[in-house]
């Protein structure tokens, strides 16, 4: 890459935007995907959204590469730094623009906190639905960015869902705005092809996103099972029935372990694996639905099944949920997650294979999983400083990704392709759909500027280096499902 | 106008594609003023490359070739207890279609796809957007693309599916397409309840769609001032739930729809023909509440010509209009800075099928020559 003259981007922006000193490097080498590093050339932090444009222009104009980062928690490396190029860093545009409770819409800049959505819509009894485990640290931009999930996508959608209008400025410079305040548009659904574009188009500077009515009533049930397939055989039952849980989750007997010993949440001992069921709804539909869902499992292989007897109780359950990747990532000094999916009907032969390839290996998997969408999350546990374990590591998540594909299902159902599964996109689809990805692309950002290396298998990649777990993972902040 | 050509092989369009200057795909023409174009193009429908591929109700998804009606989809549904929610229209015959443009037949899942309509059900669970996973189609230069997953769960790659929403045609042939399905609720039960003006539905609606109930439709006639509320359980919880709401608004009775009157009211709106004989032509407009009740006061002045039925909780204008009116509608929503799509209309008297404020992005085309490199598809502004 050409040298370039940093001091022209400083000169655009007001003083102590634009850091390119070792420190300011160091603070943004690395995203969720812990294991890899990559030090940009230097980090902008804008104030507002015009800096942002002209950040991008700058870049644009000297074709100088960017990535835009909202809290750096993307799971599959897709907000990891490209060697020579800028991190654009949207933590500070974080204002809610606003609320409208008639309409059921918020209007927010990218770095707006997940969870602050909900918590700015909850005095009109409305909620942010997108759900990802790291929504207490992930921004708004970052989930548009991934189309990040969580637990509930399968009643509510992934984030593309719940987005119905987008300002950006694409990597060309070009300010557009896709969709609107209304739920409905006309024309081609671009806002919809905006998200999980994995920033590869551009930033996105304003987004109006859909608000639903809070759930009155949540009845949370934890099932413990003697196997994993009877688990699964339960989940294929309270589909076959009728009912739309709001969630379902399958933890098995590795991660309950590690979950138990973290939080104390009282899952049922000696469980080969905990099924967690929860409906929500307005109560009258509720009482009707859990009395169902009552009958559902006592058919079924269950030993035990506690049902939730107040928001805490609940609470302490998914608290064992969602604490399980931190806790299982405690066992071992590295780890890495896959986020594949298979229909939801191979799930038992998925998790078998997935065991047969654990042997295989001799390293150890603990699968969590979201059940009712075939969302696999399986934890790959290994140790860097032993020689090979993480080139295993990487070998066996690859088997598991084609499995995925073959089983036809998918290589990501939350975490996008990032930097880690780059390679395994062209197993999803064919030459022709590579090609005209590539032509949607070069619409946006002609020049491959916006976060190359990520998405799409090539030389535009980082040199990459192992490094273990990031030091807010270690300390149980962020979690990696 | 060449003659419409009926492909009955994915290979033949992707011949026909190839070799075409200007080549526009139809379904069934239950959306006639959509497929309206000035410039010479080789019409083509789907309407044979017709059935079910896949369907897995324990997968919550189905696939099914382009042509397929919405008739059999909802049949094929319907017997394993699921169901569209997005709610689409046009699903059954029309036996009123007087139009040469139309054979009568109901809609396709393609067309409903690529004109973007969802019906009232959109409300609780979303529209078509939210329910497609994947779509195969024929891009401008005659490659057969496959996009999305056929799970319900896929983050990997462009979200091309959803590009196709709304996309007329103008942007790929559709050959087929895979969507997400729920369970569908045991009964669906109908309600109403009388605003004074449309404030004060604006102000009821709003009150509705954000209280605990999660109703599955919130509609608006705004010539009777009726707003109308399907709740999709059994009759007593029902029930249960319309006596609260009336509980909760104090000043309104939600009173029960009978069966028969539930039919007769949703049935002319499904069919896109609540306008009666004069009022034919139909424009789609997207809206807030606050455009709700400037396009209703609007309408007010003149009911003989336009009428006004607002859906999903005010976010969907139907407008029914006689075809001499239709400029009127145009200018009005220019000034308003709305935007209208003509579903089915008389393009005399606009020339176009998109009304009011028009985008003009350079994106736009930047996109449509990347889906269409060889230009072969109609352009994206509608005229």
């Amino acid at each position: 890459m050409p040298s370039v003259d940093l001091q022209t981007l400083s000169d655009l922006l007001p003083p102590g935007r634009l850091s390119d000193d070792a420190a300011s490097q160091a603070a943004f080498e690395s995203d969720g995907l812990t294991a890899f590093r990559c030090r940009p050339l230097a980090v902008v932090i804008p104030q507002n959204e015009t800096e942002v444009v002209q950040t991008v222009r700058w870049c644009d104009q000297h074709a100088v590469p960017f990535v835009a980062r909202g809290s750096g928690t993307s799971l599959s490396g897709g907000s990891m730094p490209v060697a020579g190029g800028i991190v654009i860093s949207l933590n500070r545009l974080r204002q809610i623009i606003k609320v409208d409770p008639d309409n059921r819409i918020a209007v927010v800049q990218p770095g707006v906190i997940n969870l602050h959505v909900s918590a700015a819509a909850a005095r009109h009894g409305l909620y942010y639905a997108p759900d990802p485990s790291s929504q207490k640290i992930c921004t708004i931009g970052g989930n548009i960015a991934f189309n990040s999930g969580g637990a509930h996508c399968l009643k509510y959608g992934m984030t593309s869902n719940h987005v119905i209008g987008i300002r950006a400025v694409t990597a060309s410079g070009e300010i557009v705005t896709f969709g609107g305040e209304s739920l409905e548009s006309v024309g081609p659904d671009f806002t919809g092809l905006f998200c999980g574009s994995e920033g590869l188009f551009g930033v996105a500077l304003e987004i109006t996103l859909r608000l639903l009515p809070q759930p009155e009533c949540f009845h949370t049930v934890l099932v413990g099972y003697r196997s994993l397939r009877a688990a699964g055989d339960a989940v294929s039952a309270v589909i076959d029935s009728g009912l739309l849980p709001g969630a379902m989750e399958i933890m098995e007997a590795l991660a309950i372990e590690a979950a138990e010993a973290a939080t104390q949440c009282g899952y049922p001992k000696g469980a080969a694996a905990v099924l967690i069921v929860e409906l929500e709804g307005p109560r009258e539909k509720i009482e009707a639905e859990k009395q169902q869902l009552e009958s559902i499992i006592a058919a079924t292989d269950a030993f035990e099944t506690v049902v939730a007897a107040d928001d805490q109780q609940r609470a302490g359950i998914w608290a064992g949920r969602k604490s399980a990747f931190s806790a299982v990532g405690k066992l071992s000094p590295d780890f890495l997650v896959q986020d594949g999916v298979v229909p939801r009907k191979r799930l038992g032969d998925a998790l078998e294979a997935i065991e047969g390839f654990s042997k295989d290996s001799g390293l150890r998997v603990a699968n969590v999983f979201h059940a009712g969408d075939g969302n696999l999350h399986p934890l790959i546990l290994f140790d860097d400083s032993v020689d090979g374990e993480l080139e295993r590591a990487e070998a066996l998540a690859g088997k598991i990704l084609d499995l995925c594909v073959q089983m036809g299902g998918s290589i990501t159902g939350e975490h996008g392709v990032g930097m880690e599964k780059r390679e395994f996109l062209p197993k999803m689809y064919d030459e022709p759909t590579m090609e005209l990805m590539h032509r949607l692309r070069a619409a946006f950002d002609p020049q491959t500027i916006a976060n190359p290396g990520k998405m799409f298998p090539g030389a535009e990649a980082p040199a990459l280096s192992s490094h273990g777990l990031h030091p807010l993972e270690k300390a149980g902040v962020i979690s990696r499902e | 106008m060449s003659e419409l050509v009926d492909v009955e092989t994915i290979a033949a369009l992707q011949e026909l594609v190839r070799h075409s200057e200007s080549i526009l795909v139809v379904g069934n023409r239950t959306k006639p003023a959509l497929s309206s174009v000035a410039a010479p193009t080789q019409r083509v429908t789907t309407r044979s490359l017709s059935g079910i591929i896949e369907y897995e109700p324990s997968e919550f998804t189905f696939t099914a070739l382009a042509g397929t009606t919405l008739a059999e989809i909802k049949a094929a549904l319907a017997s394993k207890n699921q169901y569209l929610p997005f709610d689409p229209f046009l699903t059954e015959t029309d036996a009123t279609a007087d139009d040469n443009a139309t054979t009568g037949a109901g809609a396709t899942i393609a067309g409903t796809l690529a004109a973007g309509l969802s019906g009232p059900g959109r409300h609780r669970y979303g529209g078509v957007r939210d329910f497609v996973l994947a779509a195969q189609f024929v891009a401008g230069d005659g490659n057969l693309i496959q996009s999305g997953g056929k799970v319900v769960k896929n983050a990997a790659g462009f979200d091309i599916p959803k590009l196709l929403v709304g996309s007329c045609g103008r942007l790929g042939a559709i050959t087929a397409l895979t969507f997400k399905v729920f369970p569908r609720p045991v009964e669906f039960h109908t309600y109403q309840l009388q605003s004074a003006d449309h404030e004060e539905a604006a102000r009821l609606i709003a009150a509705l769609a954000r209280g605990r109930w999660e109703l599955d439709a919130i509609d608006y006639r705004s010539e009777s001032r009726s707003i109308w509320i399907r709740i999709g359980a059994a009759k007593a919880v029902c029930d249960a739930i319309a006596t609260d709401i009336s509980r909760s608004l104090q000043t309104h009775t939600v009173a029960p729809m009978t069966d028969e009157q539930a039919v007769q009211s949703w049935a002319p709106l499904m069919q896109l023909r609540f306008g009666g004989s004069n009022r034919r032509s139909i424009v789609k407009i997207p809206m807030v509440l606050q455009q709700m009740q400037r396009l209703a006061t609007w309408c007010d002045d003149r009911r003989d010509k336009v009428s006004l039925h607002a859906s999903v909780a005010g976010s969907i204008g139907w407008l029914a209009v006689a075809d001499d009116t239709l400029a009127d509608v145009d200018a009005f929503l220019a000034d308003a800075s709305m935007t209208g799509l003509v579903i089915r209309g008389d393009q005399q008297s606009t020339g176009r099928w998109m009304l009011g404020t028009r985008r003009s992005a350079p994106i736009d085309q930047k996109i449509k020559d990347a889906m269409d490199p060889p230009g072969r598809f109609p352009n994206l502004g509608g005229e």
